[in-house]
């Protein structure tokens, strides 16, 4: 329990040096919310307004203040640069609200394609004892490995979008819309996250099983007489994925935050693009609110790793 | 391998005049629909490449969101595509003899998208709200010399100007929308166009639907239109080949090129509203120098720069009017030449002291590939000369803070757009001027500039915008370039795009054939 | 291999076939040839010119990266993961508030406070990539601060400062250069993204990410363009992580 609290007081303390290193961050860079807005030709006077019903006339401290307090009641608060209608603002909780699933969705189905072609590649190649195919599938996912995000996604959208015509580059649909629909042209981005991702899991597997079949509990296993499917299965595989979970939780937490590569390359309305195209307007409650919360996504998920490892190892917590 | 440098170049150049030639209007076209039937109906999908910056017509700055919004508000008078103005909301105006005083007749049973029809007090209502004289904030510059808005009756509203000026009628081409609507907080955006607002999600897009109520009979022919905007101009072409775009107004030239190809689309292109320049700090050393100046503008290859980044179709111009604005146009040109004139560049340099050159910083905004583009090709230029020139790349936002409102910069490669007033392009180099920001001072400059404001005679105001023209370029305050084409795209199918010299996406004549 | 990316990477600095800026109308999109190796760009350059141009910059950029990150990944995971305690909380908490920090926004935040340029590139992705340096080589002091050769090691009186460096430091090399390779790789990629936001190299310099985000748009006339830089990427990247596969073997 007390460990519990203590973590939660880390996070606290966390998030509030990220939200103010943000907010320094935003004094100090070039250019402002109103500049963005405004462009070369609005009235000086429409300046002046602007800046007022932003709130922006006040000093930095007390403007900080009034955020936080704002967030600590639960109002996020309203993005400077998207409307809502002719005359509002649109509420940040609602801008995320709207983008997150599409982050979230795409994080799963990455995460399925990981899981589904890793695993059995993994095992599959500690199994294998020809020295060929090792060869093979080592140089083949070093050079998965090595292939930069866009490029990658490039590759995708020329393969499966314009020659196969597999999907519509660029004919994302909402998921309010059509979520069949939605699904179906995210698997194409997953892929394009998933293949560097898929090679490296594979990698990881193979070695820690590698590892623990040398155990001296599989040798035992095997000198009691367990068949070679039961130790493999049973013993090796169940041991060997513990760290390949903690691998995969951090790449999931990587997708979370934000592909925003992969998002830009195939036109996908998450979060990570939100960020980039937030951060170029100054809309600061929005980028404020996005910052808080890819620390807390990956926060959350270093603390389950934690959590993940006392359980493999308890002796981490003896101190 | 010179000489054949010397003959592509002239191909180009050749090429270049005879596009030239045919430009104007709908300019080059390969399969122009216009001849076949147009039917009713249909849906189409706009790229558009920034998201909009306000659904409020009056308080929308960026040119991105005027060119959709244009399809949704009206005003008094709206532009044509041949830069005229044609009454809309309005059914006829007249000037007083002193040009103080302008009285419109109003249209009857125009109707606003919510039905209800324009009055007097929506016309009072929303000139009061856009000049400032409602709430004390001006939300469109040139409306500010607005003394008094008037209703004389149902259909007639007279208006009063602090100072004449033959301009001022295209600034009535400001939306007219439902009284109160500015301040009502749920207001959805509602106007008199040919097409009604639906929905807007920000990063995707805006949905408009044809207004069925539209006063132009026969118009608009598309059910739906969706401006979409895409993730990047570079995968931009993608979309078009993967059909989730039906037009994409911005094509670049290897793009247009790529596009013709695959033979779906048709390619039409016309000159844009743009002057792009090497704009130059007339403040900071060395480039206070008059001849400093001089020699950069006979530095630049023009036509290279055409050739490298425009593949040719842009026009060249030696000063801050386009030639599309036939009547004030001057052809200057030839002061600096288009093509490189090293000796001159090196000599005037040595003249001005600076026998070995120097460093000139180009600050250019990241986010405009073209700019960029022209950028890399003009430092190349420039160091012919002797002058080592490096590209600074920023952000958008840095660009504006820094260069066009800090005026902390010593040159920089953009572009300056216009609307249909050749004052308006002009306005910017008064010494005074909030926009100045080359800094550019020149009394003669700024007299002629008043006297040509204050001219009623279009003729007289004609040779004045001329001169201001000839002492720019001859005070070499900027070494202007070109006027960049615009290329669009368009499905086979699809027929009546029309282009307007000013930056509108006009969605009302466009039609599937048969 | 990596011999061979060196190679022409130094060589690159110092000589290529053709100039890399001089441009040229008539040799705009050449497909490749024997004249140009791998074709010309939009401005008539020669692109295998201008690639290994942009090798020796991408791979000195991500070089000094990796080098400043992992030095003070190893000094600040050393002595934190060593001995714990307030420093180490409070140490921890800034490289997670770091890891969360966009990357774009803090580059924004050097250029204004730096000015623009390599250097700063360099910085800003140092201080990015330094908090996985620090996490990894902090669990690894962590596990192996009480294994029992080092508990014999303090109990012979072994001052601290040799335990971290000369007892623990060997016995996480091998895990460190995999991270090593893995952030070398996300530099370059880094690299390239900075660029292309125009916070990074600045043309007409050639960057093989910068290349590779101009060729986007001429990705169906030139596609060489692309492929050039893209293809050398993942050689470069490749060929390291061979290189520390290989080194690994030999150690084991």
């Amino acid at each position: 329990m007390k460990y519990f609290i203590k973590k939660l007081a880390t996070l606290i303390m966390t998030l509030f040096i990220v939200s103010v290193a943000a907010f320094i961050a935003f004094q100090i860079i070039p250019g402002d919310v109103v500049t963005s807005i405004l462009g070369t030709e609005a009235t000086p006077e429409r300046e002046v307004q602007l800046r007022q019903e932003l709130g922006l006339d006040q000093p930095p401290v007390k403007r900080y203040f009034s955020w936080m307090v704002g967030v600590l009641q639960g109002d996020l608060g309203v993005s400077y640069r998207y409307s809502k209608n002719m005359n509002e603002m649109m509420p940040v909780a609602e801008l995320i609200g709207d983008k997150l699933p599409v982050t979230l969705w795409l994080a799963a189905i990455s995460l399925m394609l990981i899981v589904a072609v890793s695993i059995p590649l993994g095992v599959f190649w500690a199994k294998s004892r020809s020295k060929v195919l090792d060869a093979v599938l080592g140089v083949t996912t070093q050079t998965a490995m090595a292939v930069p995000a866009f490029f990658l996604g490039i590759l995708v959208t020329y393969l499966f979008g314009i020659f196969l015509k597999w999907f519509t580059p660029g004919g994302y649909v909402s998921y309010q819309e059509n979520m069949g629909g939605f699904l179906g042209y995210l698997v194409f981005p997953a892929i394009s996250i998933a293949i560097p991702k898929i090679a490296m899991t594979a990698r990881f597997l193979r070695n820690s099983m590698l590892t623990e079949m040398d155990a001296d509990y599989v040798r035992t296993a095997y000198s009691k007489g367990c068949s070679d499917r039961r130790v493999m299965y049973g013993h090796v595989l169940r041991n060997a994925m513990m760290p390949v979970v903690t691998f995969l939780g951090m790449i999931i937490a990587e997708i979370i935050a934000g592909s925003i590569v992969v998002e830009q390359v195939f036109g996908l309305p998450g979060i990570g693009r939100l960020l980039i195209s937030s951060i170029s307007t100054r809309d600061f409650p929005v980028v404020q609110i996005l910052i808080l919360y890819i620390t807390f996504v990956v926060i959350f998920v270093y603390f389950l790793v934690d959590i993940l490892y006392r359980i493999i190892d308890p002796r981490i917590s003896s101190k | 391998m010179r000489k054949k440098l010397l003959s592509y170049l002239l191909m180009a150049f050749l090429t270049m005049a005879a596009l030239g030639g045919c430009a104007g209007g709908t300019g080059e076209s390969s399969g122009d629909n216009s001849s076949k039937e147009p039917v009713y109906g249909g849906s189409v999908v706009v790229g558009i490449q920034q998201d909009v910056d306000s659904l409020d017509p009056h308080k929308a700055t960026a040119a991105g969101t005027k060119e959709i919004l244009f399809n949704i508000f009206e005003g008094l008078v709206k532009a044509d595509e041949n830069g005229n103005l044609v009454k809309a909301i309005a059914s006829d105006y007249t000037i007083s003899e002193d040009g103080l005083v302008y009285t419109f007749t109003l249209r009857e049973n125009v109707k606003f998208h919510n039905g209800n029809v324009v009055t007097a007090e929506d016309v009072e209502y929303s000139l009061e709200r856009a000049s400032g004289l409602l709430d004390g904030t001006p939300l469109i510059s040139s409306l500010k010399t607005l003394t008094s808005v008037d209703i004389i009756d149902n259909q007639t509203v007279q208006v009063t100007v602090g100072s004449a000026n033959t301009e001022l009628i295209y600034s009535f081409t400001a939306a007219i929308i439902p009284k109160g609507s500015g301040e009502d907080e749920q207001a959805d955006p509602i106007g008199t166009g040919p097409f009604s607002f639906v929905s807007y999600t920000p990063q995707e897009g805006i949905v408009i639907a044809k207004n069925a109520d539209y006063w132009q009979e026969g118009l608009p022919y598309l059910d739906e239109v969706k401006f979409k905007i895409v993730n990047s101009p570079d995968t931009a072409l993608m979309d078009l080949q993967g059909g989730s775009i039906d037009i994409y107004p911005y094509l670049t030239d290897s793009q247009a090129a790529e596009v013709k190809n695959t033979g779906d689309f048709q390619v039409l292109a016309a000159p844009s509203d743009v002057v792009q320049a090497l704009f130059l700090n007339n403040a900071v050393e060395p480039l206070n120098n008059v001849k400093v100046r001089q020699a950069i503008c006979y530095a630049l290859d023009k036509e290279s720069i055409n050739t490298f980044v425009a593949g040719g179709n842009a026009t060249l111009v030696g000063s801050a009017m386009l030639p599309s604005l036939k009547d004030y146009y001057v052809e200057l040109n030839d002061v600096y030449g288009t093509t490189a004139n090293v000796e001159k560049a090196k000599e005037l340099l040595k003249d001005a002291g600076y026998p070995d050159g120097f460093d000139l910083k180009i600050m250019v905004p990241s986010n405009y590939a073209f700019h960029m583009q022209t950028a890399e090709v003009a430092v190349e230029q420039l160091k012919a000369a002797g002058i080592n020139a490096t590209i600074d790349a920023v952000e958008w936002n840095t660009w504006l803070t820094e260069c066009y409102q800090g005026r902390n910069y010593e040159a920089t490669i953009c572009g300056i757009t216009c609307d249909m007033t050749p004052g308006y392009l002009l306005n910017r180099f008064q010494t005074e001027s909030s926009k100045n920001f080359i800094n550019f001072k020149n009394a003669e400059y700024d007299a002629a500039y008043l006297k040509a404001q204050e001219s009623l005679d279009l003729k007289e105001k004609a040779d004045y915008y001329g001169q201001l023209q000839k002492i720019l370029v001859e005070d070499a305050g900027t070494a202007f370039i070109q006027v960049p084409p615009i290329t669009i795209a368009m499905k086979k199918e699809l027929g009546g795009y029309k282009f307007y010299p000013i930056y509108v996406q006009d969605m009302s004549t466009v039609y599937y054939t048969k | 291999m990596t011999l061979l990316i060196l190679f022409l990477a130094v060589l690159g600095i110092f000589w290529t076939p053709y100039s890399t800026t001089e441009m040229s109308a008539a040799e705009r999109f050449q497909a490749p040839s024997l004249r140009h190796l791998f074709g010309t760009d939009n401005f008539g350059r020669d692109i295998f010119s201008r690639v290994m141009k942009g090798m020796g910059t991408t791979v000195l950029i991500s070089t000094l990266v990796v080098v400043c990150a992992g030095g003070a990944g190893i000094l600040i995971g050393a002595l934190t993961g060593y001995f714990g305690g307030i420093v180490d909380e409070i140490v921890m908490r800034i490289t997670d508030a770091v890891n969360g920090f966009p990357s774009i926004l803090l580059g924004l935040v050097m250029i204004s406070l730096l000015g623009s340029g390599q250097h700063n590139l360099i910085i800003s992705l140092s201080i990015v990539f330094t908090p996985s340096f620090v996490r990894i080589v902090r669990s690894e002091f962590i596990k192996l601060r009480d294994a029992d050769y080092i508990k014999r090691a303090r109990l012979m009186g072994v001052g601290n400062l040799r335990i971290l460096f000369v007892h623990i430091l060997p016995n996480i090399f091998s895990v460190f250069w995999v991270s090593i390779m893995i952030g070398f790789n996300n530099a370059i990629l880094a690299e390239s993204g900075m660029s292309y936001l125009g916070i990074g190299v600045q043309p007409p310099d050639a960057s093989l990410g910068k290349m590779l985000s101009d060729a986007q748009g001429y990705l169906m006339t030139a596609p060489w363009y692309a492929l050039a830089p893209g293809l050398s990427i993942v050689w470069i990247v490749l060929g390291f992580s061979l290189l520390s596969e290989g080194i690994r073997r030999l150690q084991a």
